[in-house]
């Protein structure tokens, strides 16, 4: 109740929490206008010169700015596209090249810009990605091969869910997460602006009834999962420090939570999915959902942006955008508790 | 501070347009549809209301309803339409949050919730083209009497209410100037849900008659039926919209109050989940959240089951209705308020109640096949009152006839109609308008409860019916009623679907029922 009593005094300093990261919205005009939105810097791949033949991109000529948290070199890192159909490319001008040039000569080949470069192992800087059903949950694999783009901050896209991950040393990243649908798109979305995308036949995704929350920035928010009237700690208790695991989904025993996303990268994307098996479940009850967000002192007299996804009445997972007014500094450690966000799970047994 | 930068706007426009102001005119407003057109000079702009001074006098116009032309036009896209609704917790939790986002979606406005905690949030709807804001709509969740506390206090405009307003809260309301709350006008139901008695999984009572359950309620009796285990009374806040209804609906029919020492909880949800932790728990709760513990059907003492279904929800046939009612303020809304509400009564609304978890109110028709139990209590009552004659006669006009959801009801011993009656009677009628009927025969079936002679009862039924009849007829202005035929029958004690030996059991009884053929 202490906590309640403070969140009236952090409405004053609502106004104040323009830090936490800008939110990436699929229709995003609200958000556009809520929040001055820095001028998006183009992306790498327009600035650069034309391509003469094979390039060599040596790894050590780049300065590593996924990784090194100078503000100067965030403030130069590009925006994240709107949405799939605004993926920064070519501009305009440059696109039209191509075509220009072969309306001139019959015999032109359009340049292979990837291909055409490799990485100091002489490998050819082309870029996959890879999506197969991985076993119990409705999970898939996501497997990204980019060959030049070592420790890049990359943006996996699925239906309304997305977050941020960092690909490996050799530009390499696997992620497991679940299928929203039964015929699940994934588009990773790189730092050059370029994107990949991969399909999955997951038909065990339409047996799970999921909920989701997803956030920019470097907010603690967590789901929490009370199944069957577990209480705090108890067993049926689900979230990222008791995630239980697809395989319990599967068997029904009940549901398991997946937390993505790389919380270490600058300007975080993260996400939290519950998955809960609809119909082995073997009881009739229901599952109370809660979104709990520490007050830390990034977050305090913050104001929070995330979105929670639910079911729609499309079948596919509906969007709804949040943001949480957090308490003052003074509450540093504790938790705004609420339970309203997600709507409970009713579970009805076969 | 939108108002003031209006203000500005509009007090610019009006100096830019002074020189011209004394011959020419400096706005004109004609209505949507270009039928009605009127200039004058603009004298003030609220956000909603335009005031003009035309050659007519001074009128009043809402800017919603016509366009503006000049240039003393006011930046309508400025204008954010603002509203509060407070009330219930149990209401603003899930379900009217659900109905705004719905609503926003379909108006293709976009929508964000700002959080403060659980019970204090606010939606912002934009436009997503311009980014221009569209609506604040602020929520204030309590109880229902606060929400009623707050609109005396003009801090609300819509109050979300478990229950009807009380009479002390429709006199205060006319006292505070704020109109007469109990004018069926001022009030609709958003969604259906009911009282139910619940019990932990493993409680192996699967069943208890109203009588033991008041009983046990008010602490007449201690254990648990043919068990020397004594019950655990769980309750909702005292003074919570729950609370009030099981002692409207259950507890003061019997001269019952709830038993001292219940352990109460902090709300509905906390409420379900302690009854489901205790073996011997008991409570009474709303249908929508029993969470993890289990339903006792209730059964009246001649052996009728009152069934709790969907259907018996939407036709009142289940006797602890609990609708969920949005009160409306005696003042005007702003547009979008009022395009909120109309959205509230579309098939689109009640798929967002049905998946909210509450019982919606589309309507359904019940063919003859899923009529049997009645028919099976008609044959078990009848008697040297009701003869074998009467039930042919009923069954003969039953025959190819499907039963509406729609019913009505009536207050306590009166031939008012109740309030989820009352939005029938429109319900209805809009149908009516829209031809939903047309080619159908539609019959008003007048039915009473078994006190007092049968013929009397029949003559009573068939006033009602009559009543109703007329009411729908009244109400459906726009109706072509030569394609549709409105008749009316009454069969009085014939069909009972209660026990008639409660006060609540009777109210089930009596009724108008809506046959379609």
């Amino acid at each position: 109740m202490a906590l309640k009593r403070r969140l009236f005094a952090a409405g004053v300093t609502l106004v104040a929490a323009a830090v936490i990261g800008q939110f990436v919205h699929p229709d995003g005009g609200l958000l556009a206008s809520m929040k001055p939105r820095r001028a998006a810097p183009q992306p790498v791949v327009n600035t650069a010169p034309a391509l003469n033949g094979a390039e060599v991109v040596p790894l050590a000529a780049k300065p590593d700015e996924t990784v090194v948290p100078d503000p100067a070199v965030q403030a130069a890192l590009p925006a994240l596209p709107q949405d799939a159909a605004s993926q920064p490319g070519p501009a305009p001008v440059e696109a039209n090249l191509p075509r220009r040039v072969a309306a001139l000569d019959e015999g032109y080949a359009a340049p292979r810009t990837d291909a055409q470069k490799f990485n100091q192992y002489g490998l050819r800087c082309e870029t996959s990605l890879s999506a197969e059903p991985a076993g119990a949950g409705g999970i898939v694999t996501l497997r990204l091969d980019a060959p030049c783009q070592p420790y890049a901050r990359v943006v996996v896209y699925h239906d309304a869910l997305r977050f941020a991950a960092r690909s490996d040393s050799s530009g390499a990243l696997s992620v497991d997460m679940p299928a929203l649908r039964s015929e699940a798109a994934f588009l990773v979305s790189l730092p050059d602006g370029s994107s990949v995308s991969a399909v999955a036949n997951v038909p065990e995704a339409a047996e799970y009834e999921r909920a989701a929350l997803q956030w920019q920035g470097r907010s603690a928010l967590h789901i929490h999962a009370f199944e069957y009237g577990a209480e705090y700690g108890e067993a049926g208790h689900v979230w990222a420090e008791a995630p239980s695991a697809p395989e319990a989904g599967a068997e029904g025993r009940g549901g398991f939570l997946l937390r993505l996303g790389d919380a270490e990268l600058p300007q975080p994307m993260m996400a939290e999915v519950y998955s809960f098996p609809r119909d082995t479940s073997r009881r009739d009850g229901t599952v109370r959902l809660s979104v709990e967000a520490e007050v830390t002192t990034e977050t305090c007299a913050h104001e929070i942006e995330a979105e929670t996804l639910q079911p729609g009445l499309g079948g596919g997972m509906t969007p709804a955008a949040l943001t949480l007014y957090m308490p003052g500094c003074e509450a540093v450690g504790e938790y705004l508790v609420l339970k309203n966000l997600l709507q409970d799970m009713k579970i009805a047994s076969n | 501070m939108i108002r003031m930068l209006l203000g500005a706007a509009f007090f610019a426009a009006l100096f830019m347009a002074a020189p011209k102001a004394a011959t020419a005119q400096d706005v004109t407003l004609s209505s949507r549809d270009g039928g009605v057109e009127v200039s004058g000079t603009l004298l003030s702009f609220d956000g909603e209301f335009y005031r003009v001074e035309t050659v007519y006098g001074v009128l009043t116009l809402d800017s919603q309803a016509v366009l503006c032309e000049g240039p003393g036009c006011p930046d309508l896209e400025a204008y954010v339409a603002e509203f509060t609704l407070s009330g219930a917790r149990s209401m603003g939790a899930v379900l009217m949050p659900a109905l705004i986002e719905a609503f926003a979606a379909r108006q293709g406005l976009s929508a964000r919730r700002m959080v403060r905690d659980d019970d204090h949030f606010t939606y912002v709807l934009g436009q997503p083209e311009t980014g221009h804001d569209a609506a604040r709509i602020t929520f204030r969740l309590s109880t229902t009497a606060e929400g009623f506390a707050d609109l005396l206090a003009g801090e609300t405009d819509l109050v979300m209410a478990l229950r009807e307003a009380r009479a002390d809260e429709v006199v205060h309301a006319q006292e505070a100037g704020l109109g007469d709350l109990s004018d069926p006008a001022r009030s609709r139901v958003v969604a259906l849900d009911a009282l139910v008695p619940v019990v932990a999984r493993d409680n192996p009572l699967r069943e208890i008659g109203a009588g033991a359950l008041v009983a046990l309620l008010s602490g007449q009796e201690a254990n648990w039926p043919g068990r020397d285990e004594a019950v655990v009374l769980h309750a909702a806040p005292q003074g919570s919209g729950l609370d009030e209804l099981l002692a409207e609906k259950l507890l003061v029919p019997a001269g019952a109050q709830l038993a001292q020492g219940v352990r109460r909880h902090a709300d509905d949800a906390a409420l379900a989940d302690a009854v489901a932790r205790d073996p011997l728990g008991l409570a009474v709760t709303r249908l929508s959240d029993t969470g993890n513990a289990r339903v006792l059907r209730t059964a009246g003492a001649c052996g009728m089951s009152p069934t709790l279904s969907r259907r018996s929800l939407k036709a009142e046939d289940y006797p602890f209705a609990a609708p969920l009612f949005l009160y409306t303020p005696a003042h005007h809304l702003p547009l979008l308020a009022r395009d909120f509400l109309d959205f509230l009564s579309t098939p689109a609304a009640q798929i967002v109640v049905r998946r909210a978890g509450f019982t919606d109110q589309a309507r359904e028709e019940i063919p003859l096949a899923g009529q049997g139990e009645r028919l099976a209590n008609a044959i078990a009552q009848a008697g040297p009152e009701v003869g074998l004659e009467e039930l042919q006669r009923m069954v003969a006009a039953m025959k190819g006839a499907a039963r509406l959801t729609t019913s009505f009801r009536f207050r306590g011993g009166s031939t008012a109609l109740d309030a989820q009656s009352a939005g029938n009677v429109a319900a209805l009628a809009h149908a009516l308008e829209s031809g939903a009927f047309d080619g159908r025969e539609m019959i008003f079936v007048g039915f009473s409860d078994g006190e007092g002679g049968a013929a009397v009862n029949r003559k009573i039924a068939r006033r009602r019916a009559q009543e109703v009849r007329a009411a729908v007829r009244a109400a459906a202005v726009w109706a072509d009623l030569s394609r549709v035929t409105l008749r009316v029958e009454a069969f009085g004690e014939a069909l009972p679907m209660a026990c008639d030996d409660t006060e609540w059991g009777r109210r089930v009884n009596r009724r108008v029922e809506v046959w379609l053929r």
